[in-house]
């Protein structure tokens, strides 16, 4: 009985520890009107990528002063909703999510609407015509950066095919994520274009042994496979994964891999020439511009005067070992692909009356990754 | 030996029939030697995963924290691997997996709490202290040359050597017949002056052993382990607790070291199936739990179908002399 | 000698007290650190509500699955129930709006029915049996839904608060008084505590084992229809380890895994406030995802650990 009570008493112990550690301090900033920005973001997931849109979205925040507010979220539709719900309730200014659908935009508009909050979106596109338009004829939605999924995951199976691709395996993030809905659409057109067979799809995978699993079950049965694509994944390690299964099976190289998202592996295989084409590199900075639309829409010197600011970011192509080197320095480091100082500079209309819609476009144009080594590197 | 022979070969009949019906449906695609060969060497990890989650399922003990302990065991092994090569590899991961196998034991003995609470709160904890130990990419990965366990014929050998040690430990130690006690009757074995909660403290810590075997396997054939957090850890005991329940049910006419070897390799054969027939991995689930509740069913009802089987007999011998 | 057992026994009393209140002592403690750790932001009146909706659905559900929790079996099954149920009455709004109600109440009833019969008459355990049928209707539910399907924003009328604390009060009194003064509640216990004896005392015991799981599968449903007017969409992630959140409620409020007598309707309640307010309490402080995890982790541990009775319990399993 002692052993157990102290056993609960050391427990209690760990636990008051651990809460204390993981309170964050917020820097206290001025000039435009102190204001907050609600962040759902799952911060208990440590994948490099998913710490790195965290800080971008933290650098374009504290860039005009402001706090940002995260709350845990599992990210789908309805765990947002409460998480949208618990950011209001924080008296937050502006919310900017990743949206998990279309149709659950219009419920967030309404919240948003009652509670005089303004919100934002990153990485996803509004796909449905009627959605989108009820959406940019509200005063509450600031806008927001995304790639264009559906031209990124066509042109992808396309330059696969220029590389001899003709029977291909996708893997995908879950149905229903609008990204995901899009790449599909756009592999599927790229492939019809390009004459390219899909043999089948498999979706949602979240652990390397599933991964693993799944490559060597494309092998077997599809004998023809000579592609493997990997349209989108939450699984870490996921090409490390998969060149694992192909060297296995004597197939590395033989078999060409694309993917699009960029991933820290990417380098050690593009130099092996295992790995074949990555287009992405948008995780850093989609969520910085979005960041960048909602504050400026929430400190008053909104981009856009009329309507929402919608970006779309042009992706990049990952092609040499050492812009994979590069891409995990200077992109998945603690730095946000443009700091605080520089985004107040270059994208915050408040410090910088000159910033428009072509402004910023010519801004996005202009990012790669050399530039961001070029004005990171020390 | 008649009767060892029939019962091998009802075993070998439940992954045939569903072969079969896979073949029939996808001919072109599943008549090859190269699927079989694939469908057999991906039966292995979860295998031997299955082997890790009998010890204390068979004590009755319901475990969440098998996926987090094998993400820790596997995280371990792989930073090891980068600073003592394979040697570090194959230490590191069994012996974190014992580790966290006693601490979990050990808190299971003191405690002295339902199993299913405590490895709940504790999949929590370990999956954040896998995930810390991951570092800053989430994953670890090892270097390919480290990585001889994850092909033909080293797997193999691994996993037959795996299966013997299982199959010892289960049915030929003292142990064994204490934890076969303590999970059909506690309190009888308890009287009986058993010490169940060492007993229950060691399945846990024998299981530990398989989850670092595991562990090796899943670094070596995939290449890295990647944490797992909000209780994601806990998917990767569901298809190896189901081949445990099949083997259960296999029991009466195979040992369970090979029944639930048959019954990973059966659901195997569906996954690939589904995936040859081209249809929608989403049914993957759904076969699945089709699958599972039906032999459940039948497994559950087997006494009152044999029964009705008996009625039928008598009714028809009846009819026959009328 | 005769002294100092009377005065051990009060003693006894105020620890059995302490220990069998713990879960509501744990809930106290947890509401009066964040308050001050929040400077009074956790009760707020905005705070409210949204921890309000935090637990709703995860007490509503809890509330059902102390009658499943008293026979002493699981129910993986329920966040397979609330996605199904939640996507048929998507499909069901594309008829008539007016359909989403009842076609999510079917919905997770017959799913109720089917994992109530299979663990009752087909005899197949409720983990295995609702784990089966987890895997079955979470594989349709993306199947079917091949995406996300939205509804009319004009649904979101259902999700004012009024409508969900009505609802809240009514399932409250239903579920309590059904658990409490009912011959259904009293079955539930004595088939938790030996399935024989009830059954030589009269009890139905097979029915009243499917009816817990119908009605378990029936408010499930009713989450799918709150969980969709809210989000105005049903996707394939909704209900999306919705188990692991009811199971961690009702354990966080001291619920035994044995079933019995032991079983406290206020379990349900207490667990769902309490993870509620934990949550929004490491929230407000600015707790971090992973932190959030440990803690809950250890929590859990620790208030099954003090609080449970050890005594009664035959064997721990």
């Amino acid at each position: 009985m002692k052993l157990r009570r102290l056993v609960a008493i050391g427990m209690t112990v760990a636990l008051s520890a651990t809460m204390f550690s993981g309170v964050s301090v917020y820097a206290d900033n001025s000039d435009p009107e102190p204001f907050k920005i609600g962040f759902p973001w799952d911060t208990a997931n440590t994948d490099p990528t998913w710490i790195s849109i965290y800080n971008n979205v933290k650098a374009s925040v504290e860039s005009a002063g402001g706090e940002l507010v995260n709350v845990v979220t599992d990210n789908s539709a309805d765990g947002l909703i409460d998480n949208i719900s618990e950011l209001i309730s924080r008296d937050v200014d502006g919310i900017l999510f990743m949206p998990a659908s279309d149709s659950m935009l219009p419920a967030v508009d309404a919240m948003c609407a009652d509670a005089g909050v303004y919100w934002g979106t990153m990485f996803r596109t509004i796909s449905d015509d009627d959605i989108r338009e009820a959406m940019y004829d509200s005063e509450w939605y600031a806008g927001g950066c995304n790639e264009d999924d559906e031209t990124c995951a066509s042109n992808i199976v396309k330059s696969m095919a220029d590389m001899g691709v003709t029977d291909l395996g996708v893997i995908n993030i879950a149905k229903g994520d609008t990204s995901s809905d899009l790449r599909d659409k756009g592999a599927a057109e790229g492939a019809e274009e390009a004459g390219v067979n899909i043999l089948n799809t498999t979706y949602d995978i979240s652990v390397t042994t599933d991964m693993t699993k799944t490559i060597e079950s494309y092998i077997a049965a599809y004998p023809e496979m000579n592609g493997i694509l990997v349209l989108g994944t939450y699984c870490g390690g996921a090409i490390p994964t998969i060149e694992k299964a192909l060297a296995d099976h004597d197939k590395a190289g033989d078999i060409k891999v694309g993917r699009i998202d960029f991933e820290t592996t990417l380098g050690d295989y593009l130099k092996e020439g295992t790995f074949n084409v990555s287009y992405g590199g948008q995780q850093q900075i989609d969520p910085l511009v979005s960041a960048v639309i909602l504050v400026n829409k929430v400190i008053g010197t909104p981009i856009v005067e009329e309507g929402p600011t919608n970006i779309i970011t042009p992706y990049l192509e990952l092609t040499t070992a050492e812009e994979a080197d590069q891409f995990n320095e200077y992109f998945l480091g603690d730095d946000a692909v443009y700091t605080a100082d520089e985004i107040k500079d270059k994208m915050i209309k408040f410090y910088n009356p000159d910033i428009d819609m072509d402004y910023m476009n010519d801004l996005i144009s202009t990012f790669s990754i050399a530039d961001v080594v070029e004005r990171h590197s020390k | 030996m008649k009767r060892f022979l029939i019962n091998t070969l009802k075993v070998i009949m439940l992954p045939v029939i569903v072969y079969l019906i896979f073949l029939v449906i996808c001919f072109e695609r599943f008549s090859n030697w190269n699927c079989i060969y694939t469908i057999f060497l991906q039966t292995i990890i979860p295998t031997i995963t299955a082997y890790a989650i009998a010890y204390g399922n068979i004590c009755g003990i319901f475990d969440f924290t098998i996926g987090s302990r094998l993400v820790i065991s596997g995280v371990v092994g792989g930073l090891l691997a980068a600073q003592y090569g394979l040697a570090g590899m194959i230490l590191g991961a069994v012996l974190s997996a014992i580790v966290v196998g006693i601490i979990t034991g050990v808190l299971n003995w003191w405690l002295k709490i339902p199993s299913l609470v405590l490895t709940m709160g504790l999949t929590m904890v370990f999956e954040i202290i896998g995930s810390k130990l991951a570092g800053h990419y989430g994953f670890v990965q090892i270097d390919n040359k480290y990585a001889i366990f994850g092909s033909s014929p080293n797997i193999v050998i691994v996993f037959v050597l795996s299966a013997a040690l299982f199959y010892f430990i289960f049915n030929r130690t003292v142990f064994s017949f204490h934890m076969r006690a303590v999970g059909s009757n506690e309190v009888v074995a308890k009287n009986s002056g058993i010490k169940t909660d060492l007993v229950k403290c060691k399945s846990i810590v024998y299981g530990s052993v398989f989850i670092g075997i595991a562990a090796i396997l899943t670094l070596s054939q995939s290449g890295s382990v990647g944490a797992q957090t909000s209780l994601g850890s806990v998917t990767i005991m569901f298809k190896p607790l189901i081949s445990i329940l099949l083997a259960l049910v296999l029991q009466r006419i195979c040992n369970l070291t090979i029944g639930i070897f048959i019954a990973q390799f059966t659901l195997n054969i569906i996954f690939i199936g589904l995936i040859a027939a081209g249809l929608p991995d989403t049914f993957q689930n759904v076969v699945l739990g089709l699958f599972l509740l039906i032999v459940m069913i039948l497994f559950e009802n087997s006494g009152r179908i044999e029964e009705l089987r008996e009625k039928r007999k008598v009714r028809q011998k009846a009819l026959s002399a009328s | 000698m005769e002294n100092s057992k009377v005065s051990e026994t009060p003693k006894r009393n105020i620890k059995e007290l302490l220990i069998n209140n713990f879960a509501f002592l744990g809930l106290v403690l947890v509401l009066v650190l964040f308050e001050i750790l929040t400077g009074g932001k956790l009760l707020g009146q905005r705070n409210l509500m949204n921890i309000f909706n935090n637990f709703f659905s995860i007490a509503l559900c809890s509330m059902m699955y102390t009658f499943v929790m008293a026979l002493g079996e699981l129910d993986l099954s329920v966040g397979a129930i609330v996605g199904f149920s939640s996507a048929m009455g998507a499909f069901s709004a594309t008829i008539s709006p007016v359909l989403i109600l009842p076609v999510a109440l079917i919905t997770g009833l017959g799913i109720g029915f089917i994992s109530g019969f299979a663990t009752a008459y087909l005899r197949v355990e409720s983990f295995i049996g609702t784990l089966a049928v987890s895997f079955i209707f979470r594989g349709l539910t993306t199947y079917y839904l091949n995406g996300s399907v939205g509804i009319p924003i004009s649904m979101r009328v259902f999700d004012e608060d009024w409508v969900k604390i009505l609802t809240m009060v009514i399932v409250l009194i239903i579920s309590g008084v059904l658990f409490q003064k009912c011959a259904f509640g009293k079955n539930c216990r004595a088939v938790g505590a030996s399935r024989e004896a009830a059954r030589q005392s009269g009890v139905n015991v097979e029915r009243t084992r499917m009816i817990s799981f119908m009605l378990v599968g029936l408010i499930c449903g009713l989450i799918g229809f709150f969980t969709l007017v809210r989000a105005c969409t049903a996707s394939s992630k909704t209900g999306n380890a919705f188990e692991f959140d009811v199971l961690l409620a009702v354990l966080f409020g001291g619920m035994p895994l044995s079933g019995g007598w032991n079983v406290k309707f206020r379990a349900a309640i207490i667990g769902s406030v309490a993870m509620a307010l934990l949550k929004s309490g490491m929230s407000l402080v600015g707790i971090d995802g992973l932190t959030q995890q440990v803690v809950q982790g250890i929590i859990l541990i620790i208030v099954v650990a003090i609080s449970f009775d050890r005594r009664s319990a035959a064997v721990i399993k």
